[in-house]
């Protein structure tokens, strides 16, 4: 993600003086304190900089293509500079929620930890390979990043319902619940069409968008059938 | 010839594109993907009217000729295998869940549920295409039209299996009658579109031959539906007589499923049955010499221990090491006309082996 530039490396700093200290070193440009949001390539070797830093800028990287799931608008965030560290973070945040108890009868009803993974990564592929079957003009690792950023408004349906099982179950918590999942659902299609729309050919538009929102309601089963065994 | 071919096959179908063209010219091998591009070759309008087609019989034009037969694709039966093996899935946890009288908690998503409609229907859609394209391509003699292409009869009997999806969210309707009588339309109006159209090709070879070819077809299309509604959705009432021990002092009526449904997958028998359990047994049943563990045990759990150990009313001690239970399922009718359970043998693991018939 990070590109590289060829700069003549200039000395490291030692640790206390990551604070700049430019005295005498006019020819190199250390922007270590500044952080990057995307406008800008950094123009340095990262690999002098301190962990916290580059994690820092991976998460903001990541925190930025949730608001553009959230607020899908500008397509190129996600297409461009893909990422498949929010699709993990979110798959493993949903296969934990959605496990079912170990010390119980094996089906005691909630998938293992690896079926939500394969679930989530077998049908991402899936889906992937059937755009591109059809015909669409989309990278297989850009489709997948997409379908799996797109799991965010699914993952805070998941949470959301989870706080709600903490409560006194009945019909009533039962439909709230069943009303966070199906809103996540279509939220996570629609969200998912924005940016895949354009990269399917123009007749097969329904052809490429029904396998997203079958692997989209699926998920969404699995987050409604979380219960509190 | 390129510009002449190019026009036939713009005449016969409206959506050839110049990409299975030049695939006439170097046909691409089986590893490229552009091999499998061209079964993928469909536009909306045309997989929307080969699923109308699908379960609507017309005798005077077959769905294969004239609808699937210029661009065979796997798009459709694919997606169509896929949708109707989570949606069996889930129409069969909700038919439990509604069975459960809508206990808003005890939902639950069985992997095994999906495994196993997976594996039936992926190998129907894929198996019996191989093998009547097997019996077609051994069967054909000098001078036959060409015989069918592997990748149409898989469409074909894709593209068939689309009236079951709306079939299966019907079927949780709980009446037996419905149930039949929605399986028994569904594969008939799917079937006889097989048959339809599997009859050109087949009339070719002796008739007797390919009438029992067809019917074999259409049989089993009908166990397939038959399958999936026994198997998924299969639920009836039982008044069944438990008796406490053996010198039978608890008695008690309880609700069970039907024994089939033992059998399945899903997971909320138990709970309308201990609702009953809970409902009927302490109050009609509870005498001092059941609280002693040997009694304990006459109750019948049937999956997990834990699920019995809400019973307040008899200091019910259930260790969670398992009480197995086998249950037999014959039903018999006492003289007084009650339907039993006979025999529902626990072992217990207390040791001593006691089994309780009843």
């Amino acid at each position: 993600m990070e590109e590289f530039s060829s700069l003549p490396p200039f000395s490291s700093p030692s640790n206390e003086d990551y604070l700049v200290d430019v005295s005498g070193k006019m020819d190199s440009i250390p922007s270590i304190s500044k952080p990057v949001n995307g406008e800008g390539k950094p123009e340095f070797n990262t690999l002098d900089e301190p962990i916290r830093l580059t994690i820092v800028r991976d998460l903001k990287a990541v925190g930025n293509k949730f608001l553009h799931v959230l607020y899908p608008r500008h397509q190129a965030s996600l297409l461009t500079e893909w990422d498949l560290w929010g699709p993990l973070i979110l798959c493993t945040f949903m296969a934990l929620l959605l496990q079912g108890r170990s010390d119980s009868t094996d089906h005691d009803g909630g998938p293992e930890f690896a079926e939500v993974f394969v679930i989530v990564w077998v049908g991402a592929m899936a889906v992937t390979i059937n755009t591109k079957l059809l015909g669409g003009t989309i990278s297989f690792f850009q489709s997948v990043c997409v379908l799996g950023y797109c799991l965010l408004p699914l993952s805070i349906a998941l949470g959301l319902c989870r706080i709600v099982l903490l409560l006194q179950q009945n019909t009533m918590f039962f439909i709230l619940r069943c009303g966070f999942s199906l809103t996540a659902f279509f939220w996570a299609v629609w969200a998912a069409m924005k940016f895949l729309g354009d990269s399917s050919p123009p007749r097969r538009k329904v052809l490429a968008a029904y396998p997203i929102g079958l692997f989209y309601f699926v998920i969404a089963w699995l987050v409604v059938s979380l219960s509190n065994s | 010839m390129m510009l002449k071919l190019c026009y036939s096959s713009k005449d016969q179908s409206q959506n050839q594109t110049p990409m299975a063209l030049t695939s006439q010219e170097n046909a691409p091998s089986m590893l490229t993907f552009a091999y499998y591009q061209r079964y993928f070759d469909v536009d909306t309008p045309q997989v929307k009217e080969r699923l109308v087609w699908s379960f609507i019989p017309r005798p005077s034009r077959d769905t294969l000729t004239h609808y699937i037969r210029p661009s065979p694709d796997l798009y459709g039966p694919l997606w169509i295998c896929v949708t109707l093996v989570f949606c069996v899935a889930i129409m069969g946890n909700i038919a439990d869940y509604l069975h459960s009288g809508g206990e808003g908690q005890h939902w639950r998503y069985d992997f095994r549920k999906v495994s196993i409609s997976a594996s039936t229907i992926f190998s129907y859609a894929l198996l019996l295409p191989l093998v009547l394209w097997l019996l077609l391509w051994w069967r054909r003699k000098e001078g036959d039209q060409t015989p069918l292409g592997f990748i149409e009869i898989v469409s074909l009997y894709g593209y068939s299996l689309a009236i079951y999806i709306p079939i299966s969210v019907l079927l949780t309707i709980p009446f037996p009658i419905l149930q039949w009588t929605l399986v028994i339309l569904g594969a008939a109006l799917s079937g006889s579109v097989l048959v339809l159209s599997l009859w050109p090709p087949l009339s070719a070879t002796k008739r007797g031959v390919a009438v029992i070819i067809l019917s074999a077809i259409l049989a089993f299309h009908f166990l397939l539906a038959a399958g999936l509604q026994l198997y998924f959705f299969r639920y009836t009432d039982h008044v069944v007589v438990v008796s406490g021990n053996n010198d039978g002092t608890s008695r008690g009526h309880l609700r069970a499923v039907d024994s089939l449904a033992f059998d399945k997958v899903t997971e909320l028998q138990p709970l309308s049955f201990i609702r009953e359990i809970e409902k009927n047994s302490p109050s009609g049943s509870t005498n001092v010499e059941t609280t002693d563990p040997k009694t304990t045990r006459t109750l019948v759990h049937l999956s997990a221990a834990p699920l019995v150990t809400g019973i307040e009313g008899e200091k019910l001690t259930l260790l969670p090491e398992r009480v197995a239970v086998t249950a037999s399922y014959s039903v018999s009718k006492d003289a007084i006309g009650h339907s039993e359970i006979p025999k529902i043998i626990t072992k217990s693991s207390y040791g001593d082996g006691s089994t309780i018939g009843v």
